[in-house]
């Protein structure tokens, strides 16, 4: 017999919501699906692959792919995590490495990542820093799988945004106008949606930004850095901007955000609170 | 036809991941209990505390031993006041949870388990008696799932109170108005299916198939339940299951099934008509009525009332038996 009560249910609501002409008849009562404490989690993992991260190139490889790995091992969270990877430079501009899914759908039997997916990690730096056209499409992209579980019945928490870059944004020459106007739509829009505990937006910063300034130029642009980093998250502070000064402390964000993932899918974390809470004390030492 | 055969029984209980990995047993049980003599048929589910030792033999002593106190003393329970009630049923089941103890050199309080227990009488009197944790729900077509008891966390999720926690709270009910099934849950799976208002779809489910199936398939759906609760909501408890089913019911309740319902219990793609789903609802009915299985001719009779041939019979609820709803034996039918 198929499963019934442990099944999918939504047929036996009648145009999808009308619990009650399944019960009794034609009253439409709200639609009750299982009160999941823990709903899914949509989470979208955008990353610069400008140039200047070359040297972070193999590792961020290696670094998502065991990402993946640990949430897919976890009993709960495996099934719960939405995942998405995009990358974005000038000259691949913004690449859907791994579009929106269940962590599930992308490992194998064993609860490794397929081949497939793991090749479209191959992460090839260059180009320039179109850090606006990113946001865009990622806010965008999170928004709509957002939406589409809520249709589906699936309780998706509030989604989360990681962004990871170690520089500036830079565009062709002939685009810095539109770029910078839409980064600043960006923002607002980001800044409107947190406050509205719509997303939760978390930035690292990468590499030599994160080191001390060595003269008054460079002092400049890494506070301008920091500044936009912090924009980008939301908040008025920078309790969601975290460092990542040497390849072992971004190992050791992964392992903070697989940590995150599966807690906040499996139940203990939920989602909704992290816009109150500093993550950036979390990690320490390894994380500002 | 006897009174006991009016209710329908089905019990289930699961080892939760949590203990699994720790490498302890299932702490929860579940009993039943028919009064020969009135028909007052009893289920009780129990949680035995994570934190006690002895927790899953409490909680076996808590189950067994009020499904027995609420059939067979349904009558004395009833008279009683709420407050004299439920002190001669904690009375009555504090006794043997103090025998074991001192028989096995326990401490009670290693005993710790949590209580939910419904008695219905064939005259559609019911008795609730609940402690600790977990929910009971009573399910009508007319207002869907209702929330008849469930505890109210004050404190940490893991703060409960337990049967023999001096001064324990609880609640008590005693009422007559009739609900076509009962389910009963302990803290493990009530998170994910009860608000204190409101009754989640797959409980109700759960509920409706009871009047369908038999009770190794509503086993079944139960176990399918609570898979779906660990994969998709985190579930990680120990869990288990009661229902109780007022067969008197079936046909109302298996007439608002919709054709999808219909469709995934029988196999069917194409809808089912309205007239097909009545002679299924009193098919069913007058198999739950009759334990001791029906001829052909009774379904004609009663059920199919312009056939009378037994191969038109046959055809008429051929469906019934493709999908092992209901069996043949030596020409008399039965439920599966």
């Amino acid at each position: 017999m198929k499963k019934i009560a442990g099944g999918n249910i939504d047929k036996y609501m009648v145009g999808g919501v009308n619990l009650n002409s399944y019960i009794k008849g034609d009253t439409q009562p709200e639609k009750v699906d299982v009160f999941c404490q823990a709903g899914r989690v949509p989470a979208l993992l955008l990353v610069d692959t400008s140039a200047s991260m070359d040297d972070y190139a193999d590792i961020l490889k290696n670094a998502v792919i065991e990402m993946i790995n640990t949430i897919a091992n976890h009993p709960v969270a495996g099934n719960k995590v939405d995942l998405e990877v995009v990358t974005f430079d000038t000259v691949s501009q913004i690449n859907i490495r791994i579009p929106a899914t269940e962590i599930k759908n992308i490992v194998d039997s064993n609860k490794n990542i397929k081949p497939e997916y793991a090749n479209r990690l191959d992460f090839s730096c260059v180009g320039g820093t179109p850090t606006g056209y990113a946001l865009a499409t990622a806010i965008q992209d999170i928004r709509e799988r957002y939406q589409d579980l809520k249709d589906a019945n699936k309780a998706p928490q509030c989604p989360i945004l990681f962004i990871l870059s170690d520089g500036e944004p830079c565009v062709e020459p002939n685009l810095t106008q539109e770029h910078d106007k839409l980064l600043n739509q960006m923002k607002t829009q980001i800044k409107q949606m947190v406050k509205a505990n719509q997303i939760v937006v978390v930035a690292v910063e990468v590499g030599e930004i994160c080191e001390q300034p060595q003269n008054p130029a460079q002092k400049k642009d890494r506070e301008d850095m920091h500044q936009l980093m912090q924009e980008i998250t939301g908040l008025p502070n920078k309790h969601h901007v975290l460092q990542a000064r040497n390849i072992d402390e971004l190992q050791n964000f992964f392992k903070f955000t697989s940590s995150l993932l599966v807690s906040s899918a499996s139940g203990s974390q939920d989602t909704t609170q992290l816009n109150q809470q500093d993550l950036s004390q979390k990690t320490k030492p390894v994380l500002r | 036809m006897k009174e006991k055969n009016i209710f329908t029984t089905c019990l289930h209980k699961e080892t939760g991941l949590m203990h699994q990995l720790k490498g302890k047993g299932c702490e929860d049980a579940v009993a039943r209990h028919v009064s020969e003599e009135t028909g007052v048929t009893a289920v009780a589910v129990s949680d035995g505390a994570g934190s006690c030792e002895h927790a899953a033999a409490g909680s076996a002593i808590v189950s067994e031993t009020v499904v027995q106190l609420m059939a067979e003393k349904f009558e004395l329970i009833w008279k009683l006041d709420e407050e004299t009630a439920a002190e001669y049923l904690i009375r009555k089941l504090c006794a043997p949870i103090q025998h074991a103890a001192e028989k096995n050199m326990w401490t009670p309080e290693s005993m710790y388990a949590t209580l939910l227990c419904v008695a219905v009488h064939p005259d559609h009197r019911f008795l609730l008696f609940h402690i600790g944790d977990g929910a009971i729900i009573g399910y009508n077509p007319a207002e869907n799932g209702k929330v008849l008891s469930k505890y109210q966390h004050l404190g940490a999720e893991n703060e409960t109170t337990f049967v023999n926690v001096p001064n324990t709270t609880y609640k008590f009910l005693r009422s007559t108005e009739s609900y076509a099934s009962f389910l009963l849950m302990t803290d493990g799976a009530e998170p994910y299916l009860t608000m204190p208002d409101r009754v989640a779809f797959r409980a109700i489910l759960l509920q409706q198939i009871s009047f369908v199936i038999s009770e190794r398939e509503l086993e079944e759906q139960m176990a399918d339940l609570l898979q779906y609760l660990r994969n998709h909501c985190g579930m990680s408890d120990d869990a288990s299951f009661a229902v109780l089913t007022d067969y008197r019911r079936t046909d109302e309740i298996l007439e608002c099934m919709p054709s999808a319902m219909w469709n995934d219990l029988l196999e069917c793609p194409k809808p089912v008509s309205k007239k097909k789903i009545k002679e299924y609802s009193l098919f069913l009915q007058l198999l739950h009525q009759c334990p001791e299985g029906v001829s052909y001719k009774q379904i004609g009779k009663y059920v199919l009332k312009d056939k009378h041939k037994i191969k038109n019979i046959r055809k008429a609820v051929g469906k019934m038996f493709k999908e092992e709803l209901v069996e043949e034996v030596q020409g008399r039918v039965y439920l599966k």
